[in-house]
């Protein structure tokens, strides 16, 4: 026999109340209500709401309750209009205004998804309805913004390539006004000739600065 | 046709139909007068009021009769659609009137025990008696309005309206397995509702 629990046990209390339960497990709930407190009270108050509903006194309706409902449905018997159909059938809308919110909103969403795919439904005809059409539009709208897309990208690239000429040309301007002292030490220095000075075998010898190469270090000592 | 307990012979609610169906305004009649008092009860014991049962009571007969067509007898007794057409509604009822109900004083409760104190009264003398029954159906009104709709309906068809798994499930359009799990939970969650109105329950027997 298998050992059940409080949380097995309340799965089988209303078979257990209706002797709907198979010889074995009938015995492990009767082992387990034997030795449980709590399941064992919960079973009493069960079997008292169950005297309680099956007492529950039957009222008898208003006498007038028979009249007033041939009253409201006097003349022979007639399906329903048209009018009545869509008033019943759209019941659930006006009726609960939870679900009429939903149905709202996913109208809305159900629109807007139309607008993204270039269907506008305040001027749609029937030509726009084909799946041709459809697609051609979806697939136009979707190049659209691809296109709109890497436009903006390019855009965003060139306008952060000017913001970092400025801020170079900025800081340039900011170190060349820091640096006015400077101009006296700079007299000191030796005058620059328009040609490069190289020293070979200790002595100078002077190039014209056209015959310069690139790569060749100014003062290398041989 | 069937014969009754007193051997007069009783037509079938399918043979009524019928002939409401055909135009027979007198068949329609008979049909009002033998389930008005069970739809009656049903929509009292949703609503917990006499007077939104009598209003719903009557809006169900004219769904029904407007609708009469629609009902087929080899997809199950007019009991049992019956009863579906008053669920679907009171389910409606239930879920325009949630707001109002969390509004409602208990002084509205007291004005209902009165008026169903009123209703017991007039059918039998003893005054004890009729305490006790008004006590106990106080007591479960309570117990079953903390229920949710749906834990309740199926213990209210099951408990109260002693219909059978397979009549519950036609009437609610859920499968057996279902009808039974929430009977089982609304059964224990009314149990536990009623433990913490014990001190109110103390006096009566089980």
């Amino acid at each position: 026999m298998t050992r059940i629990d409080c949380l097995d046990v309340e799965q089988f209390l209303s078979d257990f109340l209706e002797n709907r339960l198979k010889e074995e497990t009938l015995q492990s709930v009767r082992i387990h209500l034997d030795s449980c407190a709590s399941c064992g009270a919960l079973l009493k108050d069960m079997k008292f709401g169950l005297t309680l509903c099956r007492s529950f006194p039957e009222l008898d309706p208003p006498t007038r309750l028979v009249d007033e409902i041939l009253d409201r449905t006097s003349g022979h018997y007639q399906s329903l209009s048209w009018k009545e159909y869509l008033l019943e059938l759209f019941r659930p809308l006006y009726s609960s205004p939870k679900f009429a919110t939903g149905t709202c909103l996913a109208a809305i969403s159900f629109l807007m998804v139309m607008n993204a795919f270039g269907v506008h439904l305040t001027k749609v005809g029937w030509a726009d309805l084909s799946p041709k059409v459809l697609f051609g539009n979806i697939h136009r709208t979707a190049y659209l913004a691809y296109d709109n897309g890497v436009r903006r990208i390019n855009d965003l690239k060139i306008l952060y390539q000017i913001q970092v000429k400025i801020d170079e040309l900025r800081t340039r301007e900011a170190e060349t006004t820091d640096k006015p002292q400077e101009k006296p030490e700079e007299t000191k220095k030796p005058k620059e000739t328009s040609s490069t000075e190289y020293l070979v075998a200790g002595r100078e010898l002077a190039i014209p600065a056209s015959k310069e190469r690139p790569g060749h270090r100014q003062g290398i000592v041989l | 046709m069937k014969t009754s307990g007193s051997g007069i012979l009783t037509e079938s609610d399918a043979e009524i139909i019928e002939q409401a169906r055909r135009g027979d305004p007198l068949a329609w009649e008979k049909l009002v007068v033998r389930h008005s008092k069970r739809i009656y009860n049903l929509c009292y014991r949703f609503v917990e009021r006499t007077d939104q049962a009598e209003d719903l009571t009557q809006d169900v007969f004219v769904k029904v009769f407007r609708n009469l067509n629609n009902y087929k007898p080899e997809t199950g007794s007019f009991v049992t659609w019956l009863m579906s057409v008053s669920r679907n509604l009171l389910i409606d009822h239930y879920r325009q009137s949630k707001d109002e109900r969390l509004t409602v004083s208990t002084s509205a409760d007291e004005d209902q025990e009165q008026s169903l104190l009123d209703t017991l009264q007039t059918r039998t003398p003893s005054p004890e008696v009729e305490m006790d029954r008004l006590e106990r159906v106080v007591t479960l009104r309570k117990g079953l309005s903390k229920l949710s709709p749906e834990l309740r309906e199926a213990v209210i068809l099951r408990d109260i309206e002693e219909l059978s798994y397979q009549e519950i499930g036609a009437i609610l359009g859920i499968p057996d397995g279902t009808v039974k799990s929430r009977i089982n939970r609304g059964r224990i969650e009314l149990a536990r509702h009623l433990q913490k109105l014990r001190p109110r329950i103390q006096g009566l027997s089980i």
